[in-house]
């Protein structure tokens, strides 16, 4: 092991989903939802994983918590293979992985009090019951902001970012390491969004949590992580332990960068236009996946895989040119803003 | 409709409507309700707003505001239980021989309004998985909007006079005095061109639908007509709704979160496509968003709207620059940003109010922290506090932080 600060360690993991067809349905090929992606989440950090509908992010999410069987790979949760595990040790280690879903009125029963659904893990897992239950709950509760008149009420009783912290207090009632936060905030809005993002900044530090934080939106991800990789098609391919938005170094995350709306009129335009579409990821182009998007590929692009490579500071690219390129959205940025400066 | 009564009244009787020339359409005072069984919900409080001509403006706001309402009152396509109950909403119009009349929206008949709808004023919906109907190939949709709405004789004799002048090339002896006779024929229909039958109809309204589509930059567009809504990515979809709603030459195009359910580089795509066809087309858009990103990178104007009421209104530039009403200065704030890193976000306290029971006074006042006991007693006036900048507050912001 590299350092004995690494919580989760992801080899080469993989997941394809069959898709069967004909008579005998047979599996005529598959879903490369993800496909071989490797890379650490250190102890405390929050690691941004950023892409577009499809690039499976949230495949990645779920098979590193084995709520979905990987197709191939190894994820370590403190050195343990979690794919290798008995039922029973799972079971056991689940306690320290929790994960935060994007739809908060589906993830939580509507039958259950908000006391129930809170509860529940610490009953399940034999942990406190009756009086001194109802008192973690809402010891929980009022951590996430919530109060007692909450804890007989339903879930359709509360508003989405209420539904949310709920949800929140449910994941972390058995006091995880771990936490997948996946889309936690795409369905609520601007204003309720910062109070949802800042609570979730104020418990990380306070239980020392170690967050995957999976979103689309690049400048969320940007406001909670300390390293963001980026999705193309079950491919990561950057990972940058700096500003995306500064550094980025893959034309893809360029791209992606350029085409987020600032709110910002002055920095009207740099937006670099991709043509087409993501392709489908059962037949994915040959070589690196992005090349036929690509403005700078060549034919060694649609021919050979790019690694993923280090290119200082643990800033990681999958692109056969990286740093010799001149991704010139930058520079149209940099007059802009200098512009604005002197005016 | 909620307006059965007000609209067999004859329009010409009205006092004449005064409009500034320069705008397109001049909403004043637009209240909207919804009568549920929990009670009367006041989604639209008085809104008032203008739309200049060749201008992209921004309704923006979070959830519940009122900016689809505003949008579909504007269509007059509130249903039941809701209903426009007060406000104008001026349209100027424009009559085949060029001269301007001002028309209430809120007033004209609904055989006049249905000219409007589609024609003048359409409108592309936020979802492109449910709007196109899924069993009619996309080409064929397309071309029934413009089989309604347009008159495609001229049209169609220009492309018979085309096909002939093209065989008189061909042709020789006889045949080409007979086809030049022919052309001249057709040649004098032109100023009055006669009724074409409904296959020419058909023909070339679809021929039309094909050229659509390709304005708006859809590849192989005549096979993509031929397709079926099902067959296509969302990006895509959302391309052939917008030329749907192009198809008529529109005046005003209203895009309710249209780009809301579109990947980021799509979304991009699609927002260069709306501004470019806006100056080819010479129309002005209504774009609604809840996303202050989309505001400041596509458009002109912005309304910046909050349970029901539009506190402030103002060009983009000033809005971002120098906004006023503490709500906006709030939500700006509130986004995360791509071009800063900061430890923690500004938030807004609180939710938005349920619109049943709307807070007295301004209906920001429980969440603002400027509020005073005059905010939760009066209403403030929409006042214009800096030339062309409006805002509805006692307690304005920004450079004009403690005028009052």
């Amino acid at each position: 092991m590299a350092s004995a600060n690494i919580l989760i360690e992801v080899k080469n993991l993989k997941k394809y989903y069959p898709l069967s067809g004909g008579v005998f349905r047979k599996v005529v090929g598959y879903v490369r939802a993800v496909d071989d992606i490797s890379f650490d989440i250190y102890k405390g950090e929050t690691l941004g994983l950023v892409g577009e509908s499809g690039c499976g992010k949230t495949t990645a999410g779920r098979t590193i918590l084995r709520l979905v069987p990987a197709t191939a790979g190894e994820i370590f949760f403190e050195g343990e293979d979690i794919n290798k595990m008995s039922r029973g040790d799972l079971h056991r280690l689940r306690r320290n992985m929790s994960i935060i879903f994007q739809d908060p009125m589906a993830s939580l029963d509507p039958r259950l009090t908000i006391k129930n659904a809170v509860g529940e893990p610490l009953l399940v897992n034999g942990i406190a019951r009756g009086h001194r239950l109802r008192n973690m709950v809402l010891e929980l509760l009022e951590k996430v902001g919530l109060s007692e008149d909450h804890l007989n009420r339903f879930p359709h009783e509360f508003s989405g970012g209420q539904r949310q912290r709920v949800c929140i207090a449910r994941a972390l009632a058995l006091r995880p390491k771990f936490v997948v936060m996946d889309e936690p905030t795409s369905s609520t809005d601007v204003s309720v969004q910062a109070q949802t993002l800042n609570l979730m900044k104020d418990l990380q530090q306070e239980f020392d949590l170690t967050y995957l934080f999976i979103s689309h939106n690049l400048s969320v991800v940007k406001h909670m992580s300390d390293r963001v990789a980026v999705m193309y098609l079950g491919k990561i391919v950057e990972l940058t332990p700096t500003d995306i938005f500064e550094d980025a170094m893959h034309p893809y995350s360029a791209a992606l960068v350029s085409a987020v709306p600032v709110p910002d009129p002055s920095l009207r335009g740099r937006a670099e236009i991709l043509a087409g579409e993501v392709p489908s990821p059962i037949n994915p182009p040959s070589g690196c996946r992005f090349h036929p998007r690509c403005r700078f590929a060549t034919e060694r692009c649609s021919e050979e895989i790019p690694e993923l490579r280090d290119m200082g500071n643990g800033h990681m690219v999958a692109c056969h040119y990286a740093g010799e390129l001149d991704l010139r959205y930058k520079e149209g940025l940099n007059v802009e803003s200098n512009a604005a400066a002197e005016a | 409709m909620a307006l059965d009564e007000t609209s067999h009244t004859d329009s010409n009787s009205e006092p004449e409507l005064e409009m500034d020339p320069n705008l397109i359409l001049d909403i004043r005072e637009l209240k909207t309700n919804f009568y549920t069984y929990e009670g009367v919900v006041k989604a639209l409080d008085g809104v008032t707003v203008q739309l200049r001509r060749g201008d992209t403006l921004a309704l923006v706001g979070e959830t519940g505001c009122g900016k689809s309402v505003t949008a579909k009152s504007i269509m007059r396509l509130v249903d039941s239980p809701g209903r426009v109950e007060a406000g104008e909403i001026l349209f100027m119009d424009e009559e085949k021989d060029g001269t301007r009349v001002v028309k209430d929206l809120l007033k004209i008949s609904e055989d006049e309004m249905r000219k409007i709808r589609g024609n003048h004023i359409s409108i592309v919906f936020q979802d492109p998985a449910t709007y196109p109907n899924p069993v009619f190939r996309i080409g064929d949709q397309i071309a029934e909007v413009i089989r309604l709405h347009q008159d495609l004789s001229l049209d169609i004799l220009e492309e018979k006079i085309a096909a002939m002048e093209d065989a008189l090339k061909l042709a020789e002896g006889r045949t080409a005095d007979q086809i030049s006779s022919r052309l001249a024929e057709l040649r004098g229909q032109l100023s009055n061109p006669p009724k074409p039958t409904d296959a020419e109809i058909k023909k070339a309204a679809k021929r039309k639908a094909v050229e659509m589509l390709n304005m708006v930059r859809m590849p192989s567009a005549a096979e993509i007509a031929n397709q079926y809504p099902h067959e296509l990515s969302g990006g895509m979809r959302q391309r052939a709704l917008i030329a749907m709603s192009l198809s008529c030459n529109p005046k005003i195009l209203i895009a309710d979160e249209a780009t809301t359910a579109l990947d980021v580089t799509v979304q991009a795509q699609v927002l260069k496509l709306l501004n470019d066809l806006k100056a080819v087309l010479d129309a002005s858009i209504i774009i609604i968003t809840h996303d202050l990103g989309v505001v400041a990178e596509t458009c002109t104007q912005v309304a910046v709207m909050y349970a029901g009421v539009v506190v402030e209104y103002t060009n983009t530039r000033e809005l971002f620059s120098d906004p006023i009403h503490p709500y906006t200065s709030g939500l700006l704030r509130a986004i995360p940003k791509l071009t800063e890193k900061v430890a923690k976000l500004t938030q807004i306290m609180g939710t938005v109010p349920n619109l049943i029971n709307p807070p007295t006074g301004c209906r920001f006042h429980p969440r603002c922290e400027f509020a005073t006991e005059q905010c939760s007693n009066e209403r403030p006036p929409r006042e214009e506090m800096k030339p062309g900048h409006w805002v509805e507050c006692w307690h304005p912001q920004g450079s004009l932080a403690g005028r009052k």
